[in-house]
């Protein structure tokens, strides 16, 4: 059924899990996944004063290596899992934006969500939710451990 | 890796298209599933008056009717299956209460175009506000079976 995967990154233990998790499942469908980080401009993120605007392509590339690196520690994982893998650095796009573009060549899209307590409306992560609303791939929403601890120490 | 799915089904457009799926799914995963169907609260209000019981029993008719449809399709897809109808609770919670001996839920929501605000199915929505389990969301376009 699900033969390409795609599982977005952002570096975070979030989505560690979502990459945990979707790695048994490309194994246990022998399917392929690929690793989507996106790497948003900088100037849609934060406030770039005209003092700091030289700083700009500085910042930008520490957000790029910063993707490099994440991809790398999935496609790790994805190795020792024995699980073919390939990476996606998505440049100046937001992360639904690159998911929603990147989920053409998929069947399945792996997200974890933080799934933060309290915060009814905004109990997915923002990114899931942008995702689920627009999207047309199934999506197997993993909800974090960190939540789970949280939740279960509450 | 999923051993035990949670189908929830209702008699929406979409439920074709989850049963389908988690079926899929439980096929290639050597899982057993469980198909829910929650007759809902407002129903019961209805009761004291005159045709209230009648039309509740024609609510649990259709709940069964659902369900056995749904139980040979998993025969077909040997798939080892089992029917869950609960009734006088609330939707979301009594989903929430069966997920707890299940490891994976699968779930529709209508992706209506346009109203992006109203595009999760409101049980569905709840549900994965509370749950902790891994939700496959399946999303049935308008007009879509």
């Amino acid at each position: 059924m699900y033969k390409r995967i795609l599982i977005p990154t952002d570096g975070s233990k979030c989505s560690e899990l979502a990459i945990v998790e979707g790695l048994n499942l490309a194994k246990a469908l022998s399917a392929n996944v690929t690793f989507l980080y996106a790497v948003e401009d900088p100037i849609r993120t934060v406030y770039m004063a005209p003092q700091v605007a030289s700083y700009h392509p500085e910042i930008y590339e520490a957000a790029k290596q910063a993707g490099h690196e994440s991809l790398e520690a999935a496609l790790k994982l994805a190795t020792e899992a024995a699980v073919e893998a390939r990476t996606v650095l998505a440049e100046r796009k937001s992360p639904d934006e690159a998911i929603l573009e990147e989920e053409k060549n998929a069947d399945l899209v792996v997200i974890g969500t933080h799934g933060r307590r309290g915060f009814n409306r905004f109990m997915f992560g923002s990114v899931a939710e942008a995702v689920i609303r627009r999207t047309s791939t199934p999506c197997l929403i993993v909800r974090s451990e960190k939540n789970k601890e949280a939740q279960d120490n509450a | 890796m999923y051993k035990k799915i949670l189908i929830p089904i209702d008699a929406s457009p979409c439920h074709e298209k989850v049963i389908h799926e988690g079926l899929e799914l439980a096929r290639l995963n050597d899982a057993s599933v469980t198909f829910l169907y929650v007759v809902e609260d407002p129903v019961i209000e209805v009761y004291g008056r005159p045709y209230g019981k009648d039309l509740y029993q024609d609510y649990i008719k259709a709940g069964d009717e659902t369900l056995a449809e749904a139980l040979k399709r998993a025969q077909a897809a040997n798939v080892p299956a089992k029917t869950l109808l609960v009734d006088k609770e609330h939707p979301a919670e009594a989903i929430l209460n069966a997920e707890e001996d299940h490891d994976l839920s699968v779930m529709g929501t209508h992706g209506r175009k346009g109203f992006t605000r109203m595009v999760l199915g409101s049980v569905t929505e709840e549900v994965m506000r509370h749950s902790k389990k891994p939700h496959l969301v399946v999303t049935c376009q308008e007009g879509e079976q």
